[in-house]
This record gives C-alpha cells, sequence and structure tokens, in this order.
C-alpha cells in the first residue's frame, strides 16, 4: 500500500507547500527555543468579540531518565527513545478548524525544523485564528522515513483525549486542542502529550 | 491561507440530487433486511412513531436514518449489564500483560477507534512492537450490524466482543478454548469483584459455569456496553429529511457526486452507509508472486472470488477515524478518494468491477465528497457520560 501512502505524501507536501509559500519565516520558528511555562492558556490583552486573528504557540521540551526519553506505546507499555533518536529529527506541525482531523480538513497553516540539541523545539503559526477551538497535530519524524507521508512506526505524535468544554467539537484524536480567546493561544508539550507509533 | 469556517451550515436551497448513473449493483440482503427492522424498532434514544402523519419522504430514500437500538428478547438490556461491560471494557486486569484494555484499540473518547494505523497487541508487553495487521474499525453503529470484521469472521456480535481475548489484542490464550479458560479464571479468581456484578446482571454464579459460557456472558456485557457507541442524526440526516440549512452547498454537491458519478452508493448504501458486503478495490493486491499481503474475505469463505476483499466499512463517523482501509494505509479521505479515482483501483485482476470505467472525479469533486463526509458525522457522537471506572474497580 505504499502508493497510497506516497499519494497522501505527494498531497500533504503540496499542502504545506502553499501553507508556506508566502509566509514560510513566519510559520516555522528556530529550534531550542526557550520552554515556556507550562500549561495551555490563552494570553490576555484584546478586546473580545473585534474579529482579531491571532497566532497559535508552542514548545516541545522531552526529559530523559535512564533509559531514554520515555512516551506512551499504544498497548500501554512505555517505549524509550535514545536522544541521538530525537536530535535534528524533523518535527511538522498543521493547524486545522476544531474538530477537524487535519488528515481530511484542509490545512490552514503546515511548518516543521528540526528538534533541537536539548531534545526542545517552538513554533508560531501566523495571526489565522479567531476566538474558538483549533485542532494543532505535531509530530516527530523519528524514523526519518519521509514525513510528509504521516507518522510511521517509531514516530512521535501528540494527542489529546481531555474533555472539550461544552459546546465545542469532540477532540479529534490526532491532534491537540487549542482555544483562542481574545490573543495568542500558547501550549507547552511534554513527553506526556505524544504516543509512539 | 485563511481559516476555514468550522461551522457547516448551509448558504442556499440544495438543488435535488440527481439519480445514479452508473451500474449500481445489488444491494445486500443484510443490509435491506436491516432497513426493514428498522420500521419495527423499539429501542431507546429515537422518536417514537405516533401514529399521525408521517414524515415528509426523505430527498435520498436508500440513505434513511439510523434506526431505533436494537432490542434482544433473548437478552433484554438492563443498567446491570451496560454497567459490567464497561467494567470488563476498560479492565486492564483482564489482558494478558495487565495492561491494556479494549478501549486501546476502540478509545470511547475518539470514535471507538485509535486513529493508528494497526494497533499494538498486548502479546508482546511491554515491547510495542509487532502490529497488528489490520485496522480497529469503528464500534459505531456496531450493535446493528449483521457482520463484523473486515472479513467478516464474524457473524454473532456477543462472540466477537469476546474473540479479542484469543487474540494478540488482550492475549488470554492462544486460542479460543484456551483463552475461555483464562477468561473465567480472571474474572473468578483473579478479580472475584465480577462474581456479584455477574450474578446480579444475568443471574448466574460464574464458578459453576463452564468457560464457553463464562465467554457468551462476557460478550453479551460488552454487547450491552456499546449500545452507547451510536452515531445518528447527521447534518446529512437532517438535509435529507427536508432542512435545506443543515448541510453546506459543498456537501450539497457531495451528495449529488455520492449518487452519481462517485458511485458510491453502490456499496455505501441503506442507514448505516454501508451494504455489510464485501468488495476488493486493489487495496491488497496481488505481488509478484501472485499472492496478495492479506486476502481478506478470503480467508474465511475460501472462494476464488472473495480474494482482496473487505468489509464496506460505515461513512457515519468516518471523517473522524482516520486512516483508512483494512491495513490503515490511507492516511485521509481525500488519499481513499485519489485511490479509486485512480489507476491503481483496478490493479487487481479481482477488482470490483463498478471500478472498470474510471470515476473521473476532479479536485473540486473529491472536496465535496470529504465535505459530504464531514456532515455524515453524527450529534453528540461521542458521549461523554462514559466515565471508565476507576482503576482497580470493581
Amino acid at each position: 500500500m505504499s502508493f497510497v501512502r506516497e499519494a497522501f505524501g505527494m498531497g500533504l507536501l503540496a499542502l504545506g507547500l502553499l501553507a508556506c509559500g508566502s509566509d514560510a519565516g513566519e510559520g516555522i520558528r528556530g529550534v531550542g527555543g526557550e520552554v515556556a511555562d507550562a500549561g495551555h492558556h490563552a494570553d490576555a490583552g484584546h478586546e473580545a468579540g473585534d474579529g482579531k486573528q491571532y497566532a497559535l504557540k508552542g514548545t516541545v521540551a522531552f526529559t530523559m531518565d535512564a533509559e531514554g526519553a520515555p512516551f506512551l506505546a499504544q498497548n500501554g507499555s512505555t517505549a524509550h527513545v535514545p536522544a541521538s533518536d530525537l536530535v535534528g529529527k524533523l518535527f511538522l506541525w498543521v493547524t486545522a478548524p476544531g474538530g477537524d482531523p487535519v488528515g481530511n480538513a484542509k490545512p490552514i497553516d503546515v511548518g516543521g525544523g528540526p528538534m533541537g540539541a536539548d531534545l526542545t523545539a517552538s513554533f508560531t503559526t501566523p495571526a489565522h485564528y479567531a476566538n474558538g477551538p483549533w485542532e494543532l497535530a505535531f509530530f516527530i519524524s523519528v524514523s526519518g522515513m519521509n514525513p510528509t507521508l504521516g507518522p510511521q512506526h517509531g514516530d512521535l505524535a501528540a494527542f489529546s483525549l481531555a474533555k472539550p468544554p461544552p459546546g465545542d467539537p469532540p477532540v479529534t484524536g490526532v491532534s491537540i486542542r487549542m482555544d483562542v480567546h481574545d490573543g495568542d493561544a500558547s501550549i507547552a508539550l511534554t513527553n506526556a502529550n505524544f504516543i509512539r507509533f | 491561507m485563511q481559516p476555514s469556517p468550522t461551522a457547516r451550515t448551509a448558504r442556499t436551497a440544495p438543488t435535488a440530487p440527481t439519480a445514479p448513473t452508473s451500474p449500481i449493483a445489488p444491494v445486500a440482503l443484510a443490509a435491506l433486511a436491516l432497513i426493514l427492522l428498522s420500521a419495527c424498532g423499539t429501542g431507546e434514544g429515537a422518536a417514537a412513531s405516533s401514529g399521525g402523519p408521517g414524515p415528509a419522504p426523505l430527498r435520498v430514500p436508500a440513505l434513511g436514518a439510523v434506526p431505533d437500538l436494537p432490542q434482544w428478547a433473548d437478552d433484554p438490556t438492563t443498567p446491570e449489564k451496560t454497567q459490567l461491560g464497561a467494567y470488563v471494557f476498560f479492565d486492564v486486569r483482564l489482558s494478558g500483560s495487565g495492561h491494556t484494555n479494549c478501549d486501546a484499540c476502540h478509545g470511547h473518547q475518539v470514535f471507538f477507534q485509535d486513529n493508528l494505523p494497526t494497533a499494538t497487541p498486548d502479546r508482546s508487553y511491554p515491547n510495542d512492537t509487532p502490529k497488528l495487521h489490520r485496522n480497529s474499525l469503528s464500534f459505531y453503529n456496531i450493535v446493528y450490524a449483521p457482520v463484523f470484521r473486515w472479513d467478516g469472521s464474524h457473524t454473532d456480535l456477543v462472540d466477537v466482543m469476546a474473540f479479542p481475548f484469543s487474540e494478540a489484542n488482550m492475549n488470554l490464550g492462544a486460542d479460543v478454548p484456551s483463552a475461555q479458560v483464562g477468561l473465567k479464571k480472571r474474572l473468578t479468581a483473579d478479580v472475584p469483584a465480577y462474581l456479584p456484578l455477574f450474578q446480579q446482571a444475568f443471574g448466574e454464579d460464574l464458578t459453576k459455569l463452564d468457560p464457553p459460557a463464562v465467554w457468551r456472558l462476557t460478550g453479551r456485557a460488552l454487547r450491552a456496553f456499546v449500545r452507547k457507541a451510536v452515531s445518528r442524526d447527521s447534518a446529512f440526516d437532517r438535509w435529507n429529511a427536508g432542512d435545506d440549512t443543515a448541510m453546506s452547498d459543498a456537501a450539497v454537491r457531495g451528495i449529488g457526486l455520492f449518487q452519481g458519478k462517485g458511485r458510491c452508493i453502490t456499496c455505501h448504501t441503506g442507514p448505516f452507509l454501508t451494504d455489510f458486503s464485501f468488495h476488493n478495490l486493489s487495496t491488497s493486491p496481488p505481488g509478484a508472486g501472485g499472492a496478495r499481503a492479506d486476502e481478506g474475505r478470503y480467508l474465511i469463505t475460501k472462494k476464488e472470488e472473495d480474494r482482496g476483499k473487505f468489509l464496506t466499512p460505515t461513512l457515519r463517523q468516518t471523517y473522524m477515524t482516520e486512516p483508512y482501509f483494512h491495513d490503515g494505509s490511507a492516511t485521509s479521505l481525500r488519499t481513499v478518494l485519489a485511490h479509486l479515482n485512480g489507476a491503481m483501483v483496478t490493479a487487481d485482476p479481482n477488482h470490483d468491477p463498478v471500478f472498470n470505467t474510471a470515476l473521473g472525479l476532479s479536485a473540486a469533486d473529491i472536496d465535496d465528497l470529504v465535505e459530504l463526509m464531514g456532515a455524515m458525522r453524527g450529534t453528540d457522537a461521542v458521549d461523554y457520560s462514559i466515565v471508565p471506572p476507576p482503576a482497580g474497580t470493581p
């Protein structure tokens, strides 16, 4: 079925290029940036209901134990990934409307970069996001396979199963929910936010 | 690139759907039976018939609304059975390793599937390899289905609910008889708190039953629980019933394509948007040696014509259940449609004849069909009232 993945890969790559064509620099931040305060919040500072659009911001910071960086595996076990398997590997993020899986929605913004030597990464999207829920898909191509094909065995993908506020769409299972409320929304991702494929 | 609107609201009155122009295969008898049975539904959750004037005719009668939940005269659903099913569904202590459960591959928060190409079985715990070789199907509307799994290996819902205990998934035994013994041991000796729960739900003392009988009761409890996995009352259903505002223009164009150029309705028909039959879409074509990576339905029937055939999945909620195909190899609906729209769909000599002529869908057509499938998501399809019992319960 590699032909199917290839087709998807070309599509995602094309979408990514389109999304980043005019503002790639804006959409992709350097790696190894400082880690923001933990948690998931929206910055204050703008009037509500003003029709403004804001950015989504995020940081990733992995920790290690004696065996490597621990991540949840699908069968409930803990998979340890050596730091050498993470440093320099490409991370990719994609955004979509709230409730829409990024694979089926048309991505709004796409970006990526290499994981830093200190196992951190960060990103900032363009200011395309009005108040409300949005989806952020974030994965790391640990396998080194073509990342535009989507997560492969060994890759890491962020997810959240948190119950959304009443009235918001169900979470997708393949992304992190980010809520924009009168300001740029930011999130700090750690090992616990990722599953190893 | 600007954000898309999150709301899917119609902006103009829809056009009448066009009649199918492609050769339409006969609707599977099972699907027809379900449509007929739907008129007799008595379950909870849907409007009861009033005896007054009936509802307006559906715009697409072949794609009717999801009927009332089925009732089983020999096994009426009770709160005790449903609660017991929930305990079993979430209890990692009933797995071989003690670390996994049904929810691991059929996550209740993510549409009763796992969004993974293929799952990691329990057998290898704590190693996270190898993978199972087929994609986890969603449980949505499984209580209505007449046949289960990608290859149709099961036709009894009770049986298929318990069967994963005998597989690498839950790993209580290498085959059904040994897993039945293992399950009885777990429920009676390892976690004896289940004994009063089975007594309360079924009036049975597990210690006095043979392992196959314990197996069946466990399957019945799970069957009661998965009645919560229902996707219905989608935007498409409301549009189909006459609400012009329910779907976007793109989705309305999509339903025209669904019945016409896209030929989707050939297989995705009936209230569940599946014919519950098996088709070869060249998703597992023969390799250089002539063998397929997965022979699909043939493995069950041993009929040559079934080689490479797999179950038609429902399209209700499918927008949320990426990836797709039996091996999870298609990462999006656009990937699926690109495959069906391309030359590769006829790569298998046993491919479904509906694809003998190319669909000829444009990129815009594919976008409209994806939009339609977004509109086929049920209202409140995630039941957040399902609360996993605390660890160690019961």
